[in-house]
């Protein structure tokens, strides 16, 4: 569903990794690792880093941009053994659909508004 | 990132610091390969290559990585971490700043955020990396203990570099989940200096 077009646009297919890297400025590990996480309901840095085949650091960092972004949630939980992990949760694609939205409308609003004081000459001088 | 006469600059990522010699051969090799032979040397610590044709983007981008050097960031990331040199060579400095910008660098840098963020370490109050100006500072005070600014907004003294990073994850949790995007750290901290310091828990 990730990778699949869900509409096309004057001839452009446009996926929903398209829009998430668009309009919030993702990455493709960062979408592949949020998609992943839907499937898996939760997981720790070390199932994502096994189950993805990427080093715990990029899926750590992967993980925060996503806490960031708002479309992972974290929670602490216990060890038996001892000490603690973090277990990540996603947000429903529902509410992530909102998030991308008000992200678009706001984008939208700064390109319309940009777009019409522009002046072909002046473009890339301040 | 595009020059005006359509050639692009690439930036690096280096850790804070010290780079090492080598790094600058590898750099230096590259500038001549596949630059103009120069490089810029960025007010954030870093260093830019300019002169690259478009048609030869991507293989500089492919032998960088190949020879241990990384990109730097765009977009609304983290960005390089800067730092004084610290106590290791600065017989001003109270503390050592080096590893702690390093360990910020590891935990922080490229990592997504509403709109883009800079953070520096000072090894004393005489702040040469500026670290009131940055969106985060941290100010070295000697014996393990560092002050934390954002947007120049005092959130207190902190032992220990578990403790800063602490702070400043919170810092930009807080930041994250309330600033539009596009809005940058440093304004938005010094507009709500009471409601970060509350959410940070300064007392």
């Amino acid at each position: 569903m990730l990778d699949t077009p869900f509409v096309t646009v004057r001839r452009f297919n446009v996926t929903v990794r398209d829009v998430l890297k668009c309009v919030l400025g993702l990455r493709d590990a960062e979408v592949d690792v949020y998609f992943r996480l839907l499937e898996l309901g939760e997981a720790t840095v070390y199932d994502l880093a096994e189950d993805l085949n990427r080093d715990r650091t990029t899926i750590q960092k992967a993980l925060k941009s996503l806490v960031h972004a708002g479309l992972v949630n974290r929670r602490k939980e216990t060890r038996p053994r001892g000490g603690y992990v973090y277990v990540y949760e996603p947000i429903p694609f529902e509410e992530a659909k909102e998030i991308i939205l008000r992200a678009l409308d706001e984008w939208y609003e700064a390109v319309k508004a940009a777009l019409e004081e522009v002046d072909v000459e002046n473009i890339g001088k301040e | 990132m595009r020059a005006p006469d359509g050639t692009y600059v690439v930036r690096l990522t280096l850790p804070p610091g010290f780079v090492p010699a080598e790094a600058l051969r590898v750099v230096a090799d590259l500038a001549e390969k596949y630059g103009d032979g120069r490089v810029h040397l960025t007010v954030r610590q870093t260093i830019e290559i300019p002169g690259v044709h478009p048609d030869r983007l991507e293989d500089l981008l492919e032998e960088l990585r190949e020879r241990g050097l990384e990109p730097g960031s765009t977009g609304p990331r983290v960005r390089q971490v800067t730092c004084c040199p610290g106590a290791d060579t600065c017989p001003n400095a109270l503390a050592r700043t080096v590893p702690l910008a390093r360990r910020l660098h590891e935990e922080f840098v490229d990592v997504w955020v509403p709109a883009k963020v800079k953070i520096a370490v000072s090894g004393c109050p005489r702040g040469c990396t500026r670290p009131e100006d940055n969106d985060v500072g941290v100010i070295g005070l000697g014996e393990g203990r560092w002050r934390v600014l954002a947007g120049g907004v005092d959130l207190g003294d902190y032992e220990g570099e578990d403790e800063v990073v602490e702070v400043i994850e919170d810092v930009l949790a807080w930041y994250s989940s309330n600033a539009p995007l596009g809005t940058r750290l440093k304004r938005f901290a010094a507009e709500r200096a009471e409601r970060l310091q509350e959410a940070v828990g300064v007392d």
